[in-house]
């Protein structure tokens, strides 16, 4: 009998101590979710009429934190070619392409290079990606090559958020 | 499968006669004379011979906008340095109107976007092929937005003595001093740089000669196992490879400014530092900060020329991982790897300012 309600309060306490964990596990996740910038990048590329000096890229992003912030846009789709922004690989040969634009070197980031995002605020690019990189016939992926993108609020308090976009194929015939 | 050849062949003559029907009677001449300073200079004429008034695309006039010559030496394509501009599709005020009889004319420098220096029999013509040759085609049917209207002149025609260069300041440069465009013992210039600009980079290229000797000196005189602060602070923690990347790097910055042909351009009026083509050596684009920096020490003229350099492929291929010196400390420490890919670490390890051993 004693040895029963021994077990039996073993048992519930082990229990017990398995929920507290499991309790502030979840409670943990919770605060983390509420904190943790939502993913609304996106990357993709225009099917239709897609040759080798047309390969229009679409990128958009929403704003990922819940209020207003701005967003440097340096090495970004949205100042368009200023800098080596993709990996672009040729899945014929393995090889990258060559970035043929320019690579531009800065002092401080002026007004304009700031883009405004309201809460919820979605913005999107295209870029002609035949402009910076030689395509011929083939198949091909594509993906962002500097994802980690500057963010301020306000305050101008700083924000770092990984843009995680996936890898995109295409084929030019 | 017969009918279907049929209609295509119909579908193509009807492409064929629409552009045809589009391409409006416009004269093109180009005259190519050499001139007194070594100058290589076209003259483009346009003319509408039409009854009515006809347009063309401003940019397809403008060689400072576009390629719109074909330049060739002995039958072979000479390579174009001049921009490559991402564009919008054309509005109705890009276009030039030009009335009956009207005609247009312009002289580009060809020596300042092609290379002209060596000797040889040159044929220059004007050529350009696009979609909005002539009007802006937004309104219309696919099939005649995606018509490519083209215009030519006939090939004129030139023989130019490549310039010597005296003297032993050039250093020993291939191409000697870049012939007819614009050079000073071995270092060239494009873009209307002017006599004082001129001056401040052959200094400021001496400068980035002295730091760029001085990494070079550092790093023959230490190694993996034998780094100092100056390393670490903007390479971080050293292996073997990764110090083998910084030797091979150094060795070929200085190689460029010593050996290599070394073009600078004025002509760019933006904030920038300077800009390159990483795949297009060794040209390099010099912007409004670059004439407002002091020669040497942290972001100076002469780092800025390094930082520059690195990025050819044909030199180091170094990517801007990151920007700033406090930038390139966090990255020599968390990611010593992409520090060795990036030009500013370069830039201040070659500046060494505040100075470290
Ligand atoms: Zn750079």
């Amino acid at each position: 009998m004693f040895s029963i309600r021994l077990k039996w309060i073993k048992k519930n306490f082990i229990m017990l101590i398995l929920f507290i964990a499991f309790s502030s596990i979840t409670q943990d996740k919770a605060l983390a979710s509420m904190d943790k910038p939502k993913q609304n990048c996106s990357l993709s590329i225009n099917s239709t009429q897609l040759s080798t000096d047309h390969v229009i890229l679409n990128f958009s992003l929403e704003n990922p934190y819940n209020k207003k912030m701005r967003l440097l846009i340096w090495h970004t789709p949205f100042e368009g070619f200023l800098s080596d922004l993709f990996i672009i690989t040729n899945k014929d040969t393995g090889k990258k392409l060559n970035y043929q634009g320019p690579m531009v070197k800065r002092l401080q980031p002026q007004p304009e290079d700031y883009l405004s995002l309201t809460q919820n605020q979605r913005s999107s690019t295209t870029l002609n990606l035949s402009f910076s990189y030689h395509f011929k016939q083939g198949h091909y992926q594509v993906q962002l090559k500097k994802n980690t993108f500057h963010f301020e609020d306000e305050h101008l308090t700083p924000f770092l958020f990984t843009c995680e976009t996936s890898t995109v194929n295409f084929s030019i015939k | 499968m017969k009918h279907l050849i049929k209609i295509m062949i119909a579908i193509t003559a009807i492409i064929t006669l629409q552009a045809n029907a589009a391409k409006p009677q416009l004269d093109v001449q180009v005259s190519v004379v050499k001139a007194e300073n070594g100058n290589v200079n076209a003259t483009l004429n346009i003319t509408n011979n039409g009854n009515g008034q006809q347009k063309i695309l401003g940019w397809y006039t403008d060689l400072n906008e576009e390629h719109i010559f074909s330049v060739k030496k002995d039958g072979v394509e000479v390579d174009f340095f001049g921009p490559h501009y991402k564009r919008q599709a054309p509005t109705d005020k890009d276009f030039i109107k030009l009335k009956s009889g009207q005609s247009l004319t312009k002289t580009f420098e060809l020596s300042a976007l092609y290379d002209m220096s060596s000797t040889g029999n040159y044929e220059v013509s004007y050529h350009v092929k696009s979609m909005h040759l002539y009007s802006n085609k937004g309104q219309q049917k696919k099939s005649e937005r995606l018509a490519v209207e083209q215009l030519s002149s006939a090939i004129s025609v030139i023989w130019l003595d490549g310039i010597e260069v005296k003297g032993t300041a050039n250093k020993g440069k291939p191409g000697g001093g870049g012939g007819a465009s614009d050079c000073i013992g071995g270092t060239c210039f494009t873009g209307r740089c002017d006599n004082s600009q001129k001056t401040e980079v052959i200094s400021a290229l001496a400068a980035a000669d002295q730091i760029t000797n001085s990494s070079v000196a550092y790093l023959s005189s230490h190694s993996a196992n034998n780094t100092s602060a100056r390393y670490n602070t903007w390479f971080g923690d050293a292996t073997s490879t990764r110090y083998n990347t910084a030797v091979d790097h150094f060795d070929a910055i200085n190689d460029a400014i010593d050996n290599q042909p070394i073009t600078f351009d004025c002509s760019c009026k933006k904030s920038y530092f300077a800009y390159v083509y990483p795949t297009q050596p060794y040209k390099v684009y010099l912007c409004r900060a670059f004439w407002n920096a002091n020669e040497l020490g942290t972001d100076s003229r002469a780092g800025t020329i390094v930082h520059e350099l690195s990025h050819f492929n044909a030199v180091a291929g170094t990517d801007d991982v990151v920007y700033g010196q406090s930038g390139a400390q966090s990255l020599a420490t968390s990611a010593p790897d992409q520090a060795l890919n990036n030009a500013d670490s370069h830039e201040y390890f070659a500046e060494n300012t505040p100075n470290q051993n």
